[in-house]
């Protein structure tokens, strides 16, 4: 029996001196969910990264979409005394005391779709509203040749980012692409669903018969659109593009009746995170037109925590499938 | 003497090889990490949310009923008690806001049990129908209520609270943990309605007999339930900085497994409050444990409590009749519940 004790004590002081002696940073990533379409894709893409940088990175996250879970985990991870921490908040206030916590510990804290928060380091995005509604209409017009009658079509008036997204295209076009009309002020309302999107683009061709574009920020938008033009046989004469989930437009995609949707690259975004943290753990200041190593997010600009990248991408028939989700 | 201590106890003793087991399979493959003080601290942290609820769910297993609705409950309660608190932050007296704030959420709770009560004692509608209907009532008023949002706003003092420590050591959730642990062991081991309970959940017709209000007993019961659940949502929400309609919506099944793994089977009348405890703390054990491992996703805790689960269940029915509280050899020995 005293054996069997001294022996453990002996091999639990190995392990603790085995500890010490690694100097590389312990690396962290929370998702919002573990099993996810969504979520795996950045899974993927944080591997990729830790094979590429020989860095090990922990991936955590919960098995259900519960903040409290997922602030358990963060708890779990925090004490173990990781030095980078990334992470997506089901509920960004939930973990701010965490995070202090974290960052009393000397810890550095990385949160993206988390704007609002103190207690971090930086926050990452992909792009601020207007820039993807830019990117939307740049694409709309590309289709369009740059001339012709166009509307908005959001998913509900109340849907803040909807409507900003929708004001920054038509910023974009009024800026750039003079020929383009904007015919109805109104923004249209598609009320999150494609059937609702499919009979308003019925309507507004009979209304406008020179209607040329639909530019969608909500994710039902162009798909039920895009339906309405192929039934109207109009395929190749109008248009639709939104932000869109890509397995949800596959097959639109694969016909040709859509030419892409936007979206930004979560995988692009989780590998930015780790190389800021990996940056700041390695001593260089993060600041306005930082370079995080990644083509996406080589001039980022910050304003107040938010670091914004330009990680808009568009989603076509070609690469729809590499996704996952 | 002896001997017989030793079966009667067998079953705890098991338990505690098995959280002696797990712990010694951390300690091999990630010491360095197992035995940081931090980490016990943040155990120490984590587990008295969850903790209390198990405890509150318990006295329902143990009288033989179900409790679907205490997360939603509880999740109803403190919505309510954080907007109070938040409208009346800034006022002179915090302490007293918070302490209306959570007597609010306490009577929603025992509204909540007497109604869970009276379905399924005064109804008699099957206990897992009545409380996920409850379930789904009290999810819809909160989502109603909030927009699904979560609500912010209370005061600094009581997010402190359960981040502090007292003396430097002692969590305050952990100190109200071992509160209401001394408080239900008492309830069950001391009291006149800790011993009817057990005859309750064991038998409740034979209970009836011997002259019990078993209908006042069940519905006390689910009072006792969710006003004990709503402790620990009381203290989740301090964690949290808010609450939601949907906080802890996992703990519901962790809860359950935690308490047939401590040999406290809904089917009633057994289990001890002892075993729970162990139980609550191996099951912790395991989801930081396996959160220490870079490689092991958080399915990994599932497999691991569902496998800690068979393993249990083995042994009892190979283990004698003795101190083990499944009765699943019961038939064979022709010894059984009625």
């Amino acid at each position: 029996m005293k054996k069997i004790v001294a022996l453990l004590i002996a091999v639990m002081m190995l392990m603790s001196v085995a500890a010490l002696a690694e100097g590389t940073p312990t690396i962290a990533f929370v998702p919002k969910v573990i099993g996810q379409a969504w979520w795996d894709y950045v899974q993927k893409n944080v591997e990729e990264w830790a094979t590429e940088s020989g860095y090990d990175v922990i991936y955590k996250g919960p098995t259900e979409v519960d903040a409290a879970a997922q602030v358990q985990i963060m708890t779990d991870l925090v004490n173990q005394g990781v030095d980078i921490l990334c992470f997506s908040p089901n509920d960004p206030a939930a973990t701010e005391e965490i995070c202090k916590q974290a960052r009393e510990k000397g810890i550095i804290v990385i949160a993206t779709e988390a704007a609002s928060m103190e207690n971090i380091d930086f926050d990452i995005e992909a792009h601020d509203d207007g820039s993807l509604g830019a990117f939307l209409m740049d694409n709309l017009a590309r289709q369009m040749g740059e001339e012709g009658e166009y509307i908005t079509m959001v998913g509900s008036m109340t849907m803040e980012s909807h409507n900003n997204w929708a004001d920054g295209a038509v910023a974009r076009q009024e800026e750039a692409y003079p020929n383009m009309t904007l015919v109805e002020d109104r923004r249209v309302e598609d009320n999150s669903d494609a059937q609702q999107a499919y009979n308003l683009t019925m309507q507004l061709k009979e209304k406008y018969p020179n209607l040329k574009g639909i530019l969608g920020t909500g994710s039902f938008s162009a798909p039920g659109a895009a339906r309405a033009i192929a039934d109207m046989g109009l395929t190749g004469q109008m248009f639709a593009i939104n932000v869109a989930i890509p397995s949800e437009v596959g097959d639109l995609l694969d016909e040709g009746i859509l030419e892409c949707v936007a979206l930004w690259d979560p995988g692009v975004a989780a590998k930015a995170m780790l190389n800021c943290g990996l940056k700041m753990f390695n001593g260089e200041t993060i600041e306005d037109g930082a370079d995080l190593g990644i083509e996406e997010y080589s001039k980022c600009r910050l304003v107040g925590k938010v670091l914004i990248g330009d990680c808009d991408i568009t989603v076509t028939k070609d690469n729809w499938r590499s996704f996952g989700f | 003497m002896k001997r017989k201590n030793l079966e009667k106890n067998s079953y705890t003793y098991m338990l505690l090889g098995l959280m002696a087991v797990t712990l010694l399979f951390f300690t091999i493959l990630k010491g360095n990490l197992m035995w940081k003080g931090d980490v016990w601290l943040g155990m120490a942290m984590q587990f008295p949310e969850y903790g209390v609820i198990t405890l509150g769910l318990m006295f329902c297993f143990i009288c033989g009923k179900m409790d679907m609705s205490f997360m939603a409950l509880g999740d109803f309660a403190t919505i309510m008690a954080v907007r109070y608190m938040s409208a009346h932050a800034d006022g002179a007296s915090q302490v007293g806001v918070i302490l209306v704030g959570i007597l609010i959420a306490l009577c929603i709770a025992t509204v909540g049990g007497v109604i869970n009560g009276l379905l399924v004692a005064g109804l008699d509608i099957p206990p897992v129908m009545a409380t996920i209907s409850m379930q789904l009532v009290w999810t819809g008023l909160s989502v109603a209520l909030t927009n699904g949002n979560s609500v912010k706003g209370l005061p600094a003092l009581y997010t402190e609270i359960g981040h502090k420590y007292l003396f430097g050591f002692l969590p305050v959730p952990l100190l109200i943990f071992l509160v209401v642990f001394l408080v239900c062991m008492f309830l069950l081991q001391h009291t006149v309605y800790g011993e009817k309970l057990y005859m309750v959940g064991t038998n409740i017709k034979a209970a009836q007999f011997s002259a019990v209000n078993t209908r006042r007993m069940v519905i006390g019961t689910y009072v006792l339930c969710d006003v004990i659940c709503c402790i620990g949502c009381l203290i989740m929400i301090s964690t949290m900085a808010g609450a939601k309609a949907d906080y802890g919506t996992s703990y519901v099944m962790r809860c359950i497994l935690i308490l047939v793994l401590a040999g406290v089977l809904p089917n009633g009348g057994m289990g001890k409050i002892g075993n729970v405890l162990i139980a609550i703390v191996t099951i912790q054990i395991i989801a930081t444990g396996v959160n220490m491992f870079s490689n092991l996703n958080t399915y990994y805790a599932s497999l691991i409590w569902g496998a800690l689960l068979l393993i249990v269940l083995i042994m009892s029915t190979r283990m004698g009749s003795g101190g083990f509280p499944f009765r699943l050899r019961a038939a064979k020995q022709g010894s059984g519940k009625a």
